[in-house]
């Protein structure tokens, strides 16, 4: 191979690389945060069906 | 936010995320990749061989787009950074955010594809001709703009000192572009946007212009993904700030 056939491969190689490693980086970032989302808003959900105070103190004065 | 009878019971703010445009990152994705092989196959099959420079005259093909979309980033942050200290909507931030880092990483190759181009065509790896340098102090500028964001803790005044770096960086793009022009530099004169039309061959033009497409197009995909994850990242702070 000449040359100036290993500097273009190179240069396309290097270059493929960088954006195809950025792009699994990014993937993987937007796939954690998105585990993370979910496990909040599965907590939050847990916590709207849990009785408020309010329904607490309401149930206790009902109690015989 | 609902109240309910003796408590409050926060919502999450995420569901209205991308209701209605989930298609347009798929579509930017696929998009890019049949532009990007697309834009192979000329690179390597249809744009002639040149005459002085041989094969490596076809790192052109990345090197140009990628020195394009570096300026394109600065020049979003740059809007940005207006529409940030103006309006001081959150939105504006987190545009700048990331474009900052796509800015990065096509500077980064510009630089790289450019140093591997110089070294059969030049002799040297690097010299510290007015445009080099120029781009270097780009990359550098980058660098500065993601280190002052690391430094400061307030999210209000971060993105307001981002904002200004933001600003005054962008002076170093059209310095960039016209550093071929003022000073006597190892780096060729402007072949695309010149007075006088582009000075290239159709069929090398046609195969820029489809690989800047290509490019073009793959940025937006980077893009909207990058912003969709400072978004995230943003709400996941402020859920946490709520939880505390």
């Amino acid at each position: 191979m000449s040359h100036g056939l290993v500097y273009l491969f190179a240069a396309f190689f290097i270059t493929w690389i960088i954006l195809g490693a950025y792009i699994l980086a990014l993937h993987r970032q937007i796939q954690a945060l998105r585990a993370e989302v979910e496990m909040l808003r599965a907590q939050r959900r847990q916590l709207s069906d849990a009785p408020t105070a309010g329904e607490l103190s309401k149930q206790l004065t009902e109690l015989p | 936010m609902p109240e309910k009878e003796g408590g409050v019971v926060m919502q999450l703010p995420l569901a209205r995320s991308r209701r209605g445009t989930w298609w347009v990152t798929p579509l930017l994705g696929w998009l890019g990749v049949g532009l990007v092989a697309l834009s192979l196959i000329l690179i390597f099959l249809y744009a002639p061989t040149d005459s002085v420079q041989g094969q490596p005259q076809r790192i052109f093909y990345l090197h140009l787009p990628a020195a394009w979309l570096a300026y394109f980033s600065f020049f979003l942050i740059f809007v940005s950074s207006i529409a940030y200290l103006l309006t001081h909507r959150t939105g504006w931030d987190r545009l700048a955010r990331a474009s900052a880092e796509l800015g990065f990483v096509f500077t980064t190759l510009v630089l790289l594809t450019g140093s591997i181009w110089g070294r059969p065509i030049w002799g040297t790896w690097w010299t510290w001709d007015a445009r080099l340098t120029t781009t270097l102090i780009l990359w550098f500028i980058y660098l500065a703009y993601f280190a002052l964001r690391s430094y400061v803790s307030d999210p209000e005044r971060k993105a307001r000192y981002a904002a200004v770096l933001g600003i005054i960086g962008f002076v170093d793009v059209p310095i960039i572009h016209m550093s071929v022009l003022w000073w006597r530099t190892l780096h060729p004169q402007p072949v695309v946007v010149r007075s006088g039309g582009p000075a290239m061959p159709p069929a090398m033009l046609l195969t820029m212009l489809v690989t800047l497409l290509a490019f073009f197009v793959l940025y937006l995909f980077l893009l909207v993904e990058k912003y969709e994850l400072e978004r995230m990242k943003d709400t996941l702070v402020d859920l946490r700030d709520q939880e505390l």
